[in-house]
């Protein structure tokens, strides 16, 4: 994490409520303000996890998302609007973050995850979020991770079911000792509700917030399990696997 | 898989465990939980391939690759715990087993 920044006086007024909370206060918000996170895609459960890191005063996003916003994009992604349809996804986000937050920094990327960039776009961050629709982007940025020895929050969601954890390299399962191959039925498009993308976007939110801070305790090791039509919520936990061809040796 | 003794309601003695289905498995499997009782001697693996075998081919298909062994990215939990499909997992009166099928984002 870059040296810790002070709060102005600006600051201090705009995140007073937080401040006030037990073992967060000036310092953990001039954590925030220092830290830099890499969030990939910026879409339904992306998107809502940028924009509460945004608010919560976070230094820095270095952001991911290729191409433009259709209509189909509407009931999930919070950062893209209407009247924008056709035009590129990553000038919305950007606009409607710095709306919120003028003084957010952004590296905005519009480009997904590939072999490419990814190694650039861990190298700039502290944390990352991942929030991609496809495993071939979430290996590579679990690679990545592990490469880099950096944490690596895993937010995913199917109809009315989400599921979080945070990998942590070396301490925890990496996203390979789950599932070693790309899994064979999960399909690019498939249905969701956007309270849902939001509620793990959150979620995913305060565990970078919580990483960040040292405050709580981090999904490292266990993942959330929500059904929000139940409304159940279960932890399970994980258990690395010795013979993971990506983190075996770390 | 085939060492394992089958998980017949009639076996006796039989114990009550719930099995839970996550993800796209829920459609495969028709529920997203069920009450069941089993033998006493059989194992979680057992069981939840048992339960796919009567659940039809989707189900078969989300837990076993083409070669008929347990897939790796279907996870399994007993009580919370990760559980690997290569190792003996008895099961007990009360117990829950999940089954996991990968999510991504969007």
């Amino acid at each position: 994490m870059a040296r810790r920044q002070s709060l102005t006086s600006e600051e201090r007024a705009i995140y007073e409520w937080q401040l006030w909370i037990s073992d967060l206060g000036v310092a953990g918000q001039e954590k925030l303000k220092s830290a830099s996170v890499l969030i990939t895609r910026v879409g339904g459960v992306g998107g809502q996890a940028a924009y509460q890191l945004a608010a919560a005063g976070i230094g820095k996003l270095i952001l991911a998302h290729a191409g433009n916003i259709k209509s189909s994009d509407l009931n999930r992604q919070i950062l893209m609007t209407h009247a924008e349809i056709g035009q590129p996804r990553m000038r919305s986000i950007v606009r409607r973050l710095k709306d919120l937050n003028p003084r957010l920094e952004i590296d905005a990327c519009d480009e997904n995850v590939s072999e490419t960039n990814v190694a650039r776009l861990v190298a700039g961050a502290d944390i990352i979020v991942d929030c991609a629709p496809r495993f071939e982007e979430r290996f590579l940025l679990n690679r990545e991770s592990v490469l880099q020895q950096k944490p690596l929050i895993e937010a995913a969601m199917f109809e009315l079911e989400l599921s979080l954890t945070t990998f942590i390299p070396g301490q925890t399962p990496c996203l390979a000792c789950l599932y070693p191959e790309i899994p064979p039925h999960w399909r690019r498009e498939f249905p969701v509700l956007g309270a849902v993308a939001g509620t793990v976007g959150c979620l995913a939110a305060m565990e970078v917030i919580k990483l960040i801070c040292g405050i709580g305790q981090p999904l490292c090791g266990r993942m959330l399990l929500m059904d929000l039509g139940d409304m159940s919520f279960r932890t399970v936990t994980l258990k690395r696997n010795p013979q993971c061809a990506v983190c075996k040796t770390v | 898989m085939d060492k394992h003794k089958p998980c017949t309601e009639q076996s006796l003695p039989c114990i009550q465990v719930t099995l839970r289905y996550s993800g796209q498995l829920r459609k495969a499997f028709g529920a997203a939980h069920e009450s069941r009782q089993v033998s006493a001697e059989c194992s979680a693996q057992a069981l939840m391939l048992q339960r796919a075998r009567e659940c039809g081919a989707e189900a078969l298909a989300q837990v076993l690759d083409v070669q008929g062994n347990p897939r790796a990215t279907t996870l399994l939990f007993i009580n919370g715990e990760q559980a690997a499909w290569d190792q003996a997992n008895p099961i007990r009166d009360g117990d829950e087993i999940t089954l996991l099928s990968p999510l991504a984002g969007g």
